[in-house]
């Protein structure tokens, strides 16, 4: 099941410009468990336009696209409701700002599950189990989440997703302007998510070190086109005429181990995925 | 969202985008005044055209001022027709009989269900509506078969259609006129005029720079917070709250989870504006040099009594027919 | 030019604890100095203080020899520009020129000398091309850059950049450094608020904050030496130089590559 794009594009109508093609003919599927992908490219190049295709906050203007069996389209039947599809593809958004409304912590995170007919009690039941999965400490459930530091707002934000008890998770930029700290909290639940409650992470990031370290497959979109779509370590061997072209960064262990290679006259593989895997190249 | 252009203003170099904000906000006033002065739809023609005379001589697109006019076609279509149809002075111009029938009442069916489903392809939609409402007349007159169940007289009378006219161009010519105004000029220089003009309400302790730059903060956030607004539905519908679905009570409830945001951020905002503002040493009521000065020109004052001229005119025309 | 903070403390209406606490230091002409810290360690407290746009704070802030107070406000923030975090909430104008001209018409600037001055800014942050932009349609890292055009204008010798690019992507990041690079240069005292290491590496000193105080004041280079600091203030190290502390604890004493290490620190 999950995801299935052929040939979509999305285009939209711009006064003097014309047509103006933010997507074209992407193609391709994503598992709706234990995928952990990282969608990258710089920014205008359309992934963000792509996320929101994934859980029909945007509809292809061509092509054919499939969200759990159900395709995305203008004209849809009358009992084909888009919130179902949301309910499997969870989007968290880049500022926990955009979605925080209620009174407390505990009735935010109860309103995606209230939304799809759950009853009071078992809305509640849910949203605890979500909040324990982002590690939320109990005595802050009752308060009001407005007053919350930027990192416990940015968990909240993402229980509330959880609570909708998605198979898909997508974070916009999760780690664009957060502290180290609250930064190492979110990549390890990151990897909780995927591996031990088998859902399909999908994160929208400029950060090549979260890339080359968590993610087990990179699509790197480029001026509304798929430009690659494979391994970090395929993505990171190609030429560096190939990841210029797409504007992009490497990542710290592999900038520093082409450092030492070229200066220090070492001879490392530079195609280290993480820091702890270069110390060890080092050391070998 | 990225096209959204803060007022209309278009770029160009009409002698109406050389004069002053001040005469042109002065004139559009004086002119709207001299138009509500006007009294029958012959006045009312001439008006639209010295209208069409100022346009013309602008190079002004009047494609673009009639986009202007858009919001208004509701409205204006209503106060045409209820003029039309219920105000029965005068000679009668225009008499028929329309009945329902088998046939007309198919073919009102077929007719409607056409036009719903074409809808969507018509580029000219008030053009398409017309030809809709056409269809049904004529469907209503001429076809009468097996039996008329129902007819009604259709009456068209002189002052009716004379008042539905005279109605429909003076809102025309009004809201034209505010069209040509913006689209003109700058927004930053339709502030500074109001500022300027706004100078004598001092003496009511109004301060005209601070009007000013409330005006100006808020044609800067207007586009940041709608687009803002797009995103916290987008948000909010990525948790079940959809806003193009759902009955009534539901909508209500979900306007709750975009508002609250909505205040938050703007809260948030003003806070960090102010401290922006008073680093770069903003001291309310403190005074402050221009960097755009306003030039009244030769040509200016010219405007100025043409517009005057036009009052004149048709305060004239008031009180002499 | 110089800044000097004595026992400065300050307690948000709302909150127990001080959310600054007893901060004294000195910065003097010229320095390029990192203020780093977590979320809610106090730094962005401070860079409001030295503004001078929180009240009834304790201890002394003096610019020069001016204490920092309600009476010489306005003389003090002639030396002052500040550049906040997000660029969507600094500009109160519909175009870049008129927003450059709102501190030059605040300082009382003769008008006829505005545009000159709107001028030189802009090119100094090249955005020379944006002029009569709407900043709506700008990028952020443009944003942030007209931020600093809009401070360059009055001509302050002091700029402080509360985590001014911790919004921007990679690209426009680059372009932001570049910029600051060059206003340090040309001799500005520059105070850069930030919890990216990368980016404070770029500086000559650098003050370390936790919880409201001041864990170690001292220069970038030993600072970021000082691993148990860092952890203390739940910072990161750099890469290269948390490759350079683990290689060292692991026995490693190339010192060849040890010292290529450290260089490269500086380079990412």
């Amino acid at each position: 099941m999950g995801i299935r794009l052929e040939n979509v594009s999305y285009s939209y109508n711009k006064k003097k410009k014309g047509t103006v093609y933010a997507l074209k003919n992407i193609t391709l599927s994503i598992d709706d468990k234990d995928e952990f992908i990282a969608l990258i490219g710089e920014t205008g190049s359309g992934k963000s336009t792509l996320a929101s295709l994934f859980n029909a906050l945007k509809i292809p203007s061509s092509g054919e696209e499939y969200v759990f069996g159900i395709k995305i389209q203008e004209r849809r039947k009358r009992k084909e409701n888009y919130n179902d599809i949301r309910k499997h593809v969870g989007l968290v958004f880049q500022f926990p700002e955009y979605q925080l409304f209620e009174e407390t912590v505990l009735n935010d995170v109860m309103f995606a599950p209230r939304n799809f007919g759950k009853s009071k009690e078992e809305a509640e039941k849910i949203a605890v189990s979500a909040l324990e999965m982002v590690h939320f400490p109990k005595e802050m459930y009752d308060k009001t989440p407005f007053t919350l530091s930027g990192g416990e707002k940015k968990m909240v934000s993402i229980a509330g997703i959880l609570s909708m008890e998605p198979d898909i998770l997508i974070f916009d930029e999760p780690t664009a302007g957060i502290d180290p700290e609250n930064r190492n909290k979110l990549t390890k639940l990151f990897k909780d998510l995927n591996e031990q409650a088998h859902k399909t992470i999908i994160i929208i990031t400029h950060d090549m070190n979260i890339v080359s370290k968590y993610a087990k497959r990179v699509i790197v979109m480029s001026e509304g086109e798929v430009a690659f779509d494979g391994t970090p370590k395929k993505l990171f061997e190609s030429s560096e005429d190939q990841i210029a072209s797409f504007n992009l960064d490497y990542p710290d262990s592999i900038k520093i181990a082409k450092y030492l290679n070229e200066k220090a006259g070492l001879n490392l593989n530079p195609n280290q995925n993480d820091l702890n895997s270069l110390i060890k190249e080092i050391l070998s | 969202m990225k096209n959204f252009v803060l007022g209309q203003y278009m770029p160009g170099d009409s002698y109406l985008h050389k004069l002053d904000p001040r005469l042109k906000i002065i004139a559009t006033i004086v002119i709207m005044v001299a138009v509500f002065f006007l009294k029958n739809i012959y006045e009312m023609m001439g008006a639209l055209l010295i209208l069409i005379v100022i346009l013309l001589s602008a190079r002004l697109s009047i494609l673009k001022v009639l986009q202007g006019l858009k919001p208004l076609i509701v409205l204006s279509i209503f106060v045409f027709v209820f003029q039309i149809f219920f105000n029965k002075g005068g000679e009668v111009l225009y008499q028929t009989s329309l009945s329902f029938s088998i046939s007309s009442i198919i073919a009102i069916v077929v007719i409607t269900f056409f036009y719903f489903f074409l809808m969507r392809y018509m580029k000219l939609k008030v053009l398409y509506f017309f030809l809709y409402v056409s269809l049904l007349f004529v469907s209503l007159k001429y076809l009468l078969y097996p039996d008329v169940y129902y007819s009604f007289n259709l009456e068209i009378y002189e002052e009716g259609m004379n008042t539905s006219l005279f109605v429909f161009f003076r809102l025309i010519t009004v809201v034209s006129l505010a069209t040509i105004l913006t689209l003109t000029t700058k927004p930053t220089e339709l502030t500074l005029g109001t500022e300027y003009l706004m100078k004598p309400l001092k003496i009511f302790k109004i301060n005209p720079e601070e009007f000013a730059l409330i005006i100006s903060i808020a044609l800067r956030y207007i586009p940041t917070i709608l687009d803002e607004s797009f995103k916290i539905m987008d948000a909010q519908a990525s948790r079940g709250a959809d806003f193009k679905q759902g009955s009534l009570t539901k909508k209500v409830g979900q306007l709750v989870s975009l508002l609250v945001p909505m205040f938050v951020i703007s809260f948030e905002r003003s806070d960090q504006l102010a401290d922006a503002m008073e680093s770069r040493n903003f001291v309310p009521g403190k005074p402050k040099t221009k960097y755009r000065a306003l030039k009244w020109q030769t040509a200016d004052t010219i405007s100025l009594i043409f517009s005057l001229l036009l009052l004149g005119g048709s305060i004239c025309l008031y009180i002499l027919f | 030019m110089s800044i000097i903070v004595k026992n400065l403390s300050y307690k948000y209406e709302d909150e127990e604890k001080n959310a600054v606490n007893a901060l004294s230091f000195t910065i003097e002409n010229g320095e390029w100095v990192s203020i780093i810290g977590h979320n809610g360690s106090g730094k962005s407290t401070l860079a409001k203080l030295l503004m001078g746009l929180l009240e009834k704070k304790e201890g002394e802030i003096y610019i020069e020899d001016l204490p920092l107070n309600e009476n010489n406000l306005y003389e003090i923030r002639k030396h002052l520009g500040i550049v906040f975090q997000n660029p969507d909430n600094q500009f109160v104008a519909t175009s870049v020129e008129d927003d450059i001209a709102f501190g030059l018409e605040n300082l009382e600037v003769d008008p006829a000398l505005m545009e000159g001055m709107i001028d030189s800014a802009l090119s100094e942050v090249n955005m020379t091309n944006y002029k009569k932009s709407e900043p709506y349609l700008l990028s952020g890292g443009q944003k942030q850059r007209v931020a600093i055009a809009g401070i360059l204008a009055m001509n302050p010798e002091i700029i402080i950049l509360d985590e001014a690019t911790s919004m921007l992507d990679p690209e426009g990041k680059e372009d932001f450094i570049n910029v600051v690079k060059k206003l340090k240069e040309k001799g500005k005292i520059i105070i850069m608020i930030t919890h990216d290491m990368n980016e404070a590496l770029l500086s000559d000193r650098t003050i370390v904050m936790s919880n409201g105080e001041i864990l170690k004041d001292g220069k970038t280079e030993e600072i970021m030496m000082d691993e148990k600091t860092l952890k203390e203030a739940r910072l990161e190290l750099p890469s290269a130089l948390y490759v350079y502390h683990s290689l060292k604890k692991a026995g490693y004493n190339n010192e060849e590559v040890l010292k290529v290490l450290w260089e490269s620190a500086s380079k990412m």
